[in-house]
């Protein structure tokens, strides 16, 4: 039979696939999401910002600087001559004979090199180790070498490193978020769905009042009630935590429908029969059979935390100075005669945008990867 | 029918009665007395009147347990007295009333337009699967759930701001902010409703779109509207009337759930925009700790958006007959 | 083409492709068979062979990303006048106003599952009347009358009351009849039936074929029954064909096919029908060793070579057979035959 070795070979390989574990089978279908895997790309970068901002910072965030209130952002000029030596102008400072204002330019007469891997102001690597090494910066202490990628603020601040200590703050608190939620989801939405009557009825309810009323005004009220002299790592837990409130619901539904199908399969009543108690039924055998629906669903999650947090730290009634989140940097946005006449402070929505974005096309490759026969919009 | 609305209410009115003992926790969260803080403002604006005090301890039964104080407060929302602004030393409901009639008519042209764009978007892009426009549209979905709504009114913002150098906040011309109403105010703000329509609906839009899209491309695979081919109906009219039809209900029912979000968002919007809605009042008196208003206000907010879930339930028994016939 | 007035359908050389990532299935891959007027037609074969989609192929309704690459199907379609003329329905523009008037007004069809085949927020009423004013020169309260008549005579008790009723109130059986209902409201015809009693239980199953055969006497139309089961296609119909991924293996009337089949495929086929008068209790129904192969990848030679229990090596797995007749009105496509014919 010359053609009977085709179903041989195919044979082979769907063996292999058989043979190939699950979380292999969901990394594979996943890569083939060009969307999610540049997603997955940007979470990366951003959590790689998260663990070294201070190495990224260029001057220390929250020194002020009288002398260079909203700084425009400076010029980085890339080649010098032919050589790809990075380097920036000097400044030179004029007032304005109609405005009076302060007006600054570029010194073409002074040039100063970009240094790599250089020594700065001084930090606590994961808040232990005390070092003053940074990524880049200048070799000078004059004052009129500005090296401000994104401008500075009203108080002179500059904004990149601002943005690198906020990205920290924001991703980790979209991060704690949904490990709240995401123990709230498991907890409730598995009760609810393993037991089903009158404690699925009561968990239903709350999840559907909880669904049913506007958040936003609810948790700035709830924000607000934060007493004001806590200190700061107090009010980041308080709103992290009031944060994660609002998206446990959602995983918690995701949870119990899993497991209202799953409680009927044979595999969980064969354990049942077999005398496996609740817990271990649900976490051994219920669990790792939809863990890559919860995490697709979590990652889709996280954008909410963010937003969240963002928001009700734009209105001021979330994280506050000294903490720097994206929220507490759009808080300087939020008059708009600041920000037509310096732009730059909207970069920080840019990276909430990037962040929500990314977020959202890595979980829905993730959903696609986890369930290849469910159609998603 | 009207079984099915009687099961309805009968999870809406203890879900509210729920949320106003919420509202007021609210209420009680900040520490300190409430009366102290009032009788410290008036010392200091030098306007104190012991009177004040006595008839502020009893309208709110201040030295009373907290189920009395509970029970003052809660008699006074429903019977539309809800008590003097710390802040603004007025009657909260002369406050609100004009700025709850704006929330609602912005609300209410929301989701109106959300609709409108959401319902052909999501059609095309079901009908017309990897085509171009479905491309075009899925990216832009992403776009507009992807934006936080607050800062899309900061960039339209400064955009018109800084390249045709208009103002784009608030509902009115200055000519008209304390006009008393007319039809030429009325036109006037329909002329900025527009731009925090525009705003607040993009999220919306892009989520229903989405939602439309999936729900619809699950139907179009159904055997009924295989039979309504086979009837010799035209493409374009078997789609809109069978499964475009069945794709809408999850769609009305999930309406409900869209205006919590549209309070929600219309409240930061507001604030950056400006806007004459409850949303910078409630944080106005969250700022000023002017508690018992910032608590009625979210509590009216509740009620309201319990009201737009309901009407979204009378629209879905009307569409959909297994709902309405209990099946 | 032909001059056969006795020809209601003559479908020739007819390719329905899918054209999918993996690969193009070959769901009809050159079928031809003639179709009388009035005259009963089965269509055998197992799931995957094609014959839900010749079905849609002839009224054009195939879903993308299927296409009719070739083939011509004549309709002698009855003109004004009292005579006729054929047209070629895979000539057509699948969503053209010429097709939409055959389609559902004088070839009907009738699908498998009487569950999910109705829109569920529309009434019986409503959907049967669509198809009666789309195709009928009549009034709402004339359609609503003609569609009254038609459940009366699929036998559905209280028509004018059940005529309002959203379908989920309806059981299987009489779901399935509000569908025969609806496809002979427009005086088919042709009237298609899909599998139309597989999911329905055993004694319904019974009513409705019985059903379908009385109709189809009483409206004189012509019907094709499509099913996997040759039990129920030889209660209903005259002729057979059988078919294999997307071939015609074997065509014959229901005598000759049971009595003498020819294709290997269509004995085993004929093994796997329960019989009543079984020689003995323990005589077990054969299956039919293996399963269909993968649609996109169909044998080389005769596609049912590698089931088959006659297999030639060096011969079915490189010559491809063609469809010969073998006797008066019936052929079979396989190279056990083929020496008989051709030398």
């Amino acid at each position: 039979m010359a053609s009977a070795s085709v179903p041989v070979e195919r044979a082979d390989g769907a063996q292999s696939a058989y043979a190939a574990s699950q979380w292999k089978l969901v990394w594979w279908r996943f890569r083939r999401h060009k969307l999610a895997m540049a997603g997955l790309a940007v979470v990366i970068a951003l959590y790689v910002v998260s663990l070294f901002p201070e190495f990224l910072a260029i001057a220390d965030p929250h020194e002020r600087n009288a002398k260079k209130l909203y700084l425009s952002p400076t010029p980085v000029q890339i080649l010098d001559g032919w050589l790809p030596m990075p380097f920036v102008y000097g400044l030179k400072s004029e007032r304005n004979p109609e405005t009076l204002a302060l007006e600054f330019e570029p010194d073409t007469s002074k040039k100063y090199r970009i240094q790599w891997i250089t020594r700065g102001y001084e930090y606590k690597l994961f808040g232990f180790f005390t070092t003053d090494w940074h990524l880049m910066g200048l070799d000078t202490e004059d004052d009129l070498a500005a090296f401000h990628i994104l401008g500075t603020d009203r108080m002179g601040r500059d904004l990149w490193s601002r943005l690198m200590l906020a990205t920290r703050i924001s991703m980790s608190v979209g991060l704690l978020g949904v490990i709240i939620s995401l123990f709230l989801g498991i907890l409730l939405g598995g009760l609810s769905g393993y037991y089903s009557g009158a404690v699925d009825v009561t968990i239903q309810r709350m999840i559907e009042f909880l669904r049913s009323i506007p958040t936003i005004p609810l948790w700035i009220a709830l924000a607000a009630a934060v007493p004001r002299d806590w200190s700061v790592v107090k009010v980041y837990f308080a709103i992290t935590v009031l944060i994660s409130f609002i998206g446990w619901t959602t995983l918690a539904r995701e949870v119990r429908g899993r497991f209202l199908v799953l409680r009927e399969d044979d595999f969980v009543i064969a354990a049942r029969i077999y005398g496996s108690g609740a817990m271990r039924t649900i976490f051994r055998h219920m669990v790792p059979n939809f863990i890559s629906h919860i995490i697709a669903t979590t990652t889709l999650a996280v954008p909410t935390m963010i937003i969240a947090e963002t928001s009700l730290s734009f209105l001021g009634l979330g994280l506050r100075q000294p903490v720097i989140s994206w929220g507490v940097l759009l808080f300087e946005a939020q008059n708009i005669r600041a920000v037509s006449s310096a732009p730059w402070l909207l970069v920080p929505g840019a990276f909430v945008l990037l962040s929500v974005l990314a977020f959202n096309f890595m979980g829905d490759g993730l959903r696609d990867a986890a369930d290849p026969y469910s159609i998603h919009g | 029918m009207i079984q099915f609305l009687a099961k309805r209410l009968a999870i809406y009115v203890p879900m509210l009665a729920l949320m106003s003992i919420v509202s007021f926790g609210i209420i009680e969260a900040p520490p300190g007395d409430y009366l102290d803080d009032y009788v410290a403002l008036l010392k200091a604006s030098g306007e104190y009147d012991e009177g004040d005090a006595q008839r502020l301890e009893r309208r709110y039964g201040l030295d009373s347990p907290f189920y009395v104080r509970y029970w003052k407060w809660v008699s006074g929302v429903v019977r539309w007295d809800l008590g003097d602004s710390l802040e603004f030393r007025r009657p909260v409901n002369e406050l609100v009333n004009d700025r709850l009639a704006m929330t609602v008519v912005l609300g209410v042209f929301t989701v109106v337009f959300t609709w409108t764009m959401a319902i052909p978007i999501g059609i095309i892009s079901a009908v017309k699967q990897y085509s171009f426009i479905d491309y075009a549209f899925t990216f832009l979905s992403y776009l507009g759930v992807g934006t936080p709504n607050f800062l899309l009114a900061l960039v339209l913002m400064w955009t018109a701001f800084s390249v045709f150098g208009v103002s784009i906040t608030g509902l009115f011309s200055d000519e008209y902010i304390d006009a008393p109403w007319s039809l030429g105010k009325i036109w006037d703000m329909f002329t900025h409703m527009w731009v925090p329509m525009l705003i607040l609906g993009t999220d919306g839009t892009a989520r229903l779109t989405r939602i439309l899209r999936a729900n619809l491309l699950d139907e179009l695979g159904k055997p009924y509207v295989e039979t309504a081919r086979s009837k010799g109906l035209s493409e374009w009219r078997l789609i809109l009337k069978y499964p475009v039809r069945i794709a809408l209900n999850p769609f009305v029912s999930t309406a409900g759930w869209t205006l919590p979000t549209l309070f929600s968002g219309s409240l930061i919007v507001a604030q950056v925009m400006s806007l004459p809605t409850v949303g910078p009042l409630l944080l106005k008196a969250l700022q000023s700790q002017d508690m018992y208003m910032a608590g009625s206000i979210v509590l009216i907010l509740t009620a309201l958006t319990l009201v737009g879930t309901l009407l979204s339930d009378i629209v879905l028994g009307f569409m959909d007959p297994r709902i309405r016939m209990g099946a | 083409m032909t001059n056969d007035s006795d020809t209601l359908i003559r479908v020739e050389d007819v390719r329905t492709h899918f054209f999918l990532d993996e690969g193009v299935v070959k769901a009809v891959d050159g079928v031809s068979f003639d179709l009388a007027r009035g005259a009963t037609l089965g269509v055998v074969g197992e799931s995957g062979c094609g014959k839900s989609v010749l079905a849609r192929t002839i009224i054009r309704i195939v879903p993308r990303p299927g296409r009719t690459i070739d083939g011509a199907i004549w309709y002698h379609r009855p003109s004004e006048g009292g005579g006729e003329r054929p047209i070629d329905l895979a000539s057509l523009e699948a969503d053209g106003a010429e097709i939409r008037d055959i389609r559902g007004g004088e070839i009907t069809m009738i699908f498998q599952e009487p569950m999910v085949s109705f829109s569920p927020v529309h009434t019986i009423g409503d959907q049967i009347v669509e198809a009666v004013t789309l195709h009928r020169n009549a009034t709402r309260e004339e359609a609503r009358a003609i569609a009254v008549d038609t459940l009366r005579r699929v036998g559905i008790p209280n028509a004018e009351s059940r005529i309002d009723e959203y379908p989920f109130r309806l059981s299987g059986g009489m779901r399935q009849r509000a569908m025969i209902a609806m496809a002979l409201s427009s005086n088919p015809t042709l009237l298609m039936a899909d599998e139309p009693t597989t999911a329905l239980d055993v004694t319904t199953q019974a009513q409705i074929l019985e059903l379908m055969a009385d109709l189809q006497e009483e409206f004189g139309m012509a019907m094709m029954l499509i099913s996997h089961n040759l039990g129920v296609v030889a209660q209903t119909t005259e002729r057979i064909i059988v078919m294999y991924l997307g071939k015609v293996v074997e065509s014959a009337d229901v005598r000759t096919l049971f009595r003498d089949p020819k294709h290997p495929y269509t004995q085993e086929l004929l093994k796997s029908v329960p019989k009543l008068r079984r020689r003995r209790q323990t005589e077990r129904l054969a299956a039919i060793y293996g399963s269909v192969p993968s649609p996109y990848e169909r044998p080389a030679g005769c596609p049912f070579h590698p089931r088959c229990p006659q297999f030639m090596a060096g011969e079915c797995d490189v010559i491809e057979p063609t469809l010969k007749a073998v006797s008066e009105g019936h052929s079979v496509s396989c190279l056990l035959y083929s020496e008989e014919t051709d030398s």
